[in-house]
C-alpha cells in the first residue's frame, strides 16, 4: 500500500492547517500571536536600564522556528541574554506590562515550545561560559546558555567530561535541564537533570534565587524538568567525570521485541556503560552497547553476551539475505537496508574519530550522524516515555503506526535511570508509574523530500500520542503543539495543581506562556 | 581544460541557503559565534533570516562579520558551501559599489611570463615580506622541485574575492595561461586554495604546511610535547582529505593539533586579511590564541601561517617558530 497517498501536492508545507487535533482548539497547535499592548512601554523601561533589545525584523526573523521546522511565530524584539541581573530586570517589566517572554537555548524542540509567537525572545546562549571546574568534587559551574558541546570542549582539556547529554550537542544546558535530557549512558547514570546538584534561577516575577536539594528545594524540584514554567535557570553546578574513549559493539535483531528485551535485561543488570536501540524501520534492530573500561567490555561477554539474541554482523548479514531471498518481492527493501548500512557504518566509525579501536568524542561522532542522517528542514519525532512495563507493547504499537504512515523511519530507543521518587518527575517526561527504570522511545519517520503537510504530520503525532493516553503514560516532548495532550496524559488533578503554582510563581503568566499550559 | 571564466557563482545562491537545516553544528566552531554569541552574525543565522524572508541587504553587517575561515561548512551534515555562499552574497551587494579595477589592481597581479616549472610554490604577500622565513622555505621546498613563482602573486585576487568583487577574467586567463604547464601548486595563502581547485581542476593544489609536512626531515622533527597549529582557512577547503592527512600526521608525532573537537581548525589569522580591508573585525586574533593555548601542556608552538606567528609570539609562554623552521 502507498502511505502517503493522502499527502497533498500543493502548497507549501508550511502552510497553516485546519484543526488537526480531535476536539482540540486550533490555537493549542499554533497559538494566535500576541497582540503587542505593552510593547513599547516594556521596551523603553529595559532600554532606559541598559538592557539592549533588537527588533531589527532581520533578527527576528531568525528565530521564526525551531528545529521542527513546523511551528513558526516572530517575537518582537530579541534580547541576548548577558546576566541573572539583567534576566531578572526584563522579568520584572515583563510582569509589570504583561509581556510575553519565551526563552530559547539551543532551540532544539520540534513543537514549538522555543518559538515566541509575539513578545520577547530572550535568547540565553548569551550566557555560555564556564565558571570554575572542582577535580575534586567533580563538579563544574557554568552559565546556562552554553552548550553541552562548549562545555565538553572546556572541560576536555584538563581530561574532564559531562556524564550525560542529548546526544544533539548544539542542546543547551538550561534547556536540557529544564526538560530533562537523554543520553545512552542514561538507563546507568540518569537523565541529564538528574547530574543537577545547585542552581541559580531567576524566577518568574524577577528575584534571583539559588536552590539545591537543601537551599529552597521546591524551587529546585520545580525548575528542573520544569519545562521553563517556574524560572530560568543561568547559572549550574553539574556533576562531572573523567573523560573516556569508549569501545562500542553493535547487535542485530531481526525483531524488534527481542531487542527490547533485550535492552531492558541490560539495563536492568547494569551490564553495559551505555546501551540503546536504534533501528532502520523495523527490519533492521541495532543494540548498541559501548563501554568506558576494558574491564567492562571484558565482563560484559563474560556475563551478558551468551544472554542477549543479537547476531554479530556476518551473521545477520546471512540472516537478512535468507529472508529476502524467500521474499524477491521485498528487494527494494532490502536494498534501502543495504544502503542505509553502508551509508551510516563509516559516519558512526570516522577514522579521525577514532584511537586504537575506540571512539574518541562519541557525542560529536552521534551529534553530527544524527543532524546529517536524520536531520531535515522540518522534522517530527513524536515519542512515548514508558515504565518497564509498558515499555514493549507501546513501542510495538508506536511502530505499527510509524508503517502506517510512512515508508522509512527510525525508532531510537533508551533506558533512563532514576533517582527514586521526586517532585520533579510530576508532570514530566518520566511516567507516573515508573520506578527504577523509565524507557523511552522516539518514532522519527525519514521525510526526505516528500512534501507531507501539516495535517498529515500532526495526525501520525496525535496517533503515537494517543497510545500514551490509552496506556496512561507521559511523552518526552509534550509541549507546544503537543500541549493539548497534557490533561489528557496525566488528568486535571495533577494538570491544575501545577497550573496553581504556576500562576503563584508567574501571576502575569508571562514565562514561556504557550508551552504547557 | 582550465575554467579560469568559469562564474563563481556555481549554484543559485537560494538553493544553497534553502539547504540549510538550522541545526546550529556550524556555531560550534565558529569564531565570531564563540566571540559575540550572536547568531545572526553567523551562516546560521543569516541562512535562517534567508530562509524565512530577509534580504540580503539586510545582512550586511553579518556577512562582513564572517572571517571566511570555513570551518561552519567544514562540519556541516548537509555539507553547505558556507564560504561560497557568503563570498556569492558579498558579491551580490558589491556589484554596484565595487571601485574601478584600474584603481584597485595598480599593484600586484602581473603574471607577465609563464612559469617554467611543474610545481609552483605561491607564497602570498605575508610570506614575501618575512625575508628569513620565505627563504628557508623556498630551500625546502626546492626538495620537491617546487619553486616560488618570481614576481607575480595573487593575493590581490584573494583579496577582491574575500571583499566581494568578482576577479576580472582577463586577469584569470593570464593566471591560466603562466601557469599552463604548472601541475601542482602549493599555496601558503588558505583562502585561495578552494578557487584554485574550481580554477583548475585538473591540477593538484596543497597548502603550504602539508607541503613541508610531507618532507621526511620536516615530519620527523615534530615532537610530542609540539602544538601545531593549522592554517584553517585552506585546511577547510579540502576538510575531508586533509583531517585525514593531518590526523595522521598527529597520531605519528605524538603532537596535539589546533583542532575542535570537531576536528575542525580553530581559526587565528584568518581574520586579519579582513581588517586589512577596513571591516571592523568582530573576531579578535588574541582571543582566538588564548583558547587554543587554554590549558594545554605543550613545550613549543608549531605555526603554518605566518601571519599568526606573530600573535602566538605575544602571548604564548613557550618557544614559537614556523613550520619550515621545525629541526
Amino acid at each position: 500500500m502507498n502511505t502517503i497517498l493522502n499527502v497533498p501536492k500543493t502548497g507549501s508545507p508550511d502552510e497553516m492547517a485546519q484543526d488537526s487535533l480531535k476536539g482540540i482548539p486550533r490555537q493549542q497547535t499554533n497559538p494566535a500571536r500576541w497582540d503587542g499592548s505593552g510593547w513599547d512601554v516594556f521596551v523603553a523601561s529595559l532600554r532606559y536600564k541598559n538592557i539592549e533589545i533588537c527588533e531589527k525584523r532581520q533578527t527576528c526573523l531568525v528565530y521564526a522556528t525551531d528545529s521542527g521546522g513546523l511551528a513558526s511565530g516572530l517575537p518582537h524584539g530579541v534580547v541576548i541574554a548577558v546576566s541573572a541581573q539583567q534576566i531578572a530586570e526584563i522579568l520584572k517589566a515583563a510582569q509589570a506590562y504583561r509581556v510575553p517572554v519565551t526563552v530559547k537555548g539551543g532551540g532544539l524542540t520540534t513543537e514549538g515550545e522555543s518559538v515566541a509567537f509575539g513578545g520577547l525572545l530572550l535568547d540565553m546562549r548569551g550566557m555560555n561560559k564556564v565558571i570554575s571546574t572542582d577535580a575534586e568534587k567533580m563538579t563544574v559551574r557554568t552559565q546556562a546558555g552554553i552548550y553541552w558541546h562548549t562545555l565538553a570542549e572546556t572541560l576536555r582539556r584538563d581530561g574532564l567530561d559531562y556524564l550525560s547529554a542529548p546526544l544533539n550537542m548544539t542542546a543547551s544546558v538550561g534547556g536540557t535541564l529544564s526538560v530533562g535530557g537523554i543520553d545512552i549512558n542514561s538507563p546507568r547514570l540518569g537523565c541529564s537533570a538528574d547530574q543537577a546538584v545547585w542552581l541559580q534561577v531567576v524566577t518568574p516575577t524577577g528575584e534571583i534565587k539559588e536552590c539545591s536539594e537543601t537551599v529552597n528545594p521546591e524551587l529546585f524540584e520545580r525548575v528542573l524538568l520544569g519545562y521553563g514554567q517556574f524560572g530560568i535557570i543561568t547559572e549550574a553546578v553539574l556533576r562531572i567525570r573523567k573523560f573516556t574513549h569508549i569501545t562500542m559493539h553493535y547487535f542485530y535483531y531481526g525483531s524488534l521485541r527481542l531487542a527490547m528485551e533485550d535492552l531492558q535485561l541490560l539495563v536492568r543488570g547494569d551490564a553495559a556503560d551505555y546501551c540503546g536501540i536504534l533501528t532502520v524501520l523495523d527490519k533492521a534492530v541495532n543494540l548498541l552497547v559501548a563501554f568506558d573500561s576494558d574491564e567492562r567490555e571484558r565482563a560484559f561477554f563474560e556475563k551478558w553476551r551468551s544472554r542477549i539474541r543479537g547476531h554479530g554482523e556476518f551473521g545477520f548479514a546471512l540472516r537478512m539475505a535468507w529472508h529476502y531471498a524467500l521474499r524477491p518481492w521485498r528487494l527494494g527493501e532490502a536494498f534501502y537496508l543495504l544502503r542505509r548500512k553502508i551509508t551510516l557504518e563509516p559516519a558512526f566509525n570516522p577514522s579521525h574519530h577514532m584511537e586504537k579501536g575506540k571512539i574518541v568524542d562519541r557525542a560529536v561522532v552521534f551529534s553530527n550522524s544524527v543532524w546529517k542522517f536524520w536531520g531535515g528542514r522540518k522534522m517530527v519525532i513524536p515519542d512515548l516515555a514508558l515504565s518497564a512495563e509498558k515499555f514493549v507493547e507501546a513501542i510495538e504499537r508506536g511502530n505499527k503506526v510509524c508503517k502506517k504512515y510512512f515508508p522509512r523511519y527510525t525508532l531510537y530507543c533508551v533506558g533512563i535511570k532514576l533517582l527514586g521518587k521526586r517532585e520533579r518527575y510530576e508532570l514530566s517526561c518520566v511516567p507516573p508509574d515508573a520506578t527504577d527504570f523509565a524507557y523511552g522511545c522516539e518514532f522519527e519517520p525519514i521525510l526526505g523530500d516528500t512534501p507531507y503537510s501539516r495535517d498529515y504530520l500532526q495526525s501520525f503525532k496525535n496517533e503515537i500520542y494517543d497510545i500514551g493516553v490509552d496506556m496512561k503514560t507521559s511523552y518526552y516532548r509534550f509541549g507546544g503543539m503537543m500541549k493539548g495532550y497534557v490533561r489528557r496524559a496525566f488528568g486535571d488533578a495533577v494538570v491544575d495543581k501545577h497550573l496553581a503554582m504556576k500562576r503563584a510563581a508567574d501571576p502575569a503568566m508571562i514565562l514561556n506562556p504557550d508551552v504547557l499550559f | 581544460m582550465n575554467k579560469t571564466d568559469m562564474p563563481m557563482v556555481t549554484e543559485g545562491i537560494k538553493s544553497r541557503y534553502e539547504t540549510c537545516t538550522g541545526c546550529g553544528v556550524c556555531l560550534l566552531s565558529c569564531p565570531v559565534w564563540r566571540q559575540t554569541r550572536d547568531v545572526m552574525l553567523t551562516v546560521c543565522g543569516r541562512t535562517r533570516a534567508l530562509q524565512n524572508g530577509s534580504s540580503p541587504e539586510e545582512l550586511r553587517d553579518s556577512l562582513n562579520a564572517c572571517v571566511l575561515c570555513g570551518a561552519c561548512g567544514s562540519v556541516c551534515p548537509v555539507e553547505l558551501d558556507t564560504v561560497g555562499l557568503t563570498t556569492e552574497l558579498r558579491a551580490l551587494l558589491n556589484v554596484k559599489n565595487a571601485p574601478p579595477r584600474s584603481e584597485r589592481a595598480a599593484t600586484g597581479t602581473t603574471f607577465r611570463k609563464a612559469f617554467s616549472g611543474s610545481k609552483v610554490f605561491l607564497p602570498g604577500m605575508a610570506v614575501r615580506k618575512n625575508e628569513q622565513i620565505f627563504q628557508g622555505i623556498t630551500r625546502l621546498l626546492e626538495q620537491d622541485n617546487a619553486l616560488p613563482s618570481a614576481d607575480d602573486d595573487i593575493s590581490d585576487i584573494a583579496a577582491d574575492i574575500e571583499a566581494g568583487v568578482r576577479p576580472e577574467p582577463k586577469q584569470l586567463e593570464k593566471l591560466a595561461s603562466a601557469m599552463s604547464g604548472v601541475t601542482e601548486f602549493v599555496v601558503a595563502e588558505g583562502f585561495l586554495h578552494r578557487y584554485l581547485r574550481a580554477w583548475f581542476p585538473e591540477k593538484k593544489v596543497i597548502g603550504l604546511g602539508e607541503a613541508l609536512l610531507r618532507l621526511p626531515e620536516i615530519a620527523k622533527a615534530l615532537k610530542p610535547g609540539d602544538l601545531y597549529v593549522i592554517e584553517a582557512r585552506g585546511y577547510h577547503s579540502d576538510y575531508k582529505r586533509l583531517v585525514k592527512f593531518y590526523d595522521s600526521v598527529r597520531l605519528q608525532a605524538g603532537c596535539t593539533m589546533s583542532t575542535s573537537l570537531q576536528r575542525a581548525a580553530i581559526p587565528v589569522g584568518a581574520t586579519e586579511p579582513q581588517k586589512q580591508r577596513g571591516c571592523s573585525s568582530r573576531v579578535d586574533s588574541s582571543e582566538q590564541v588564548r583558547w587554543i593555548l587554554d590549558r594545554r601542556k605543550v613545550d613549543r608552538v608549531v605555526v603554518e601561517s605566518v601571519e599568526d606567528m606573530g600573535i602566538f609570539k605575544n602571548l604564548s609562554p613557550v618557544n614559537v617558530i614556523h613550520v619550515s623552521e621545525l629541526r
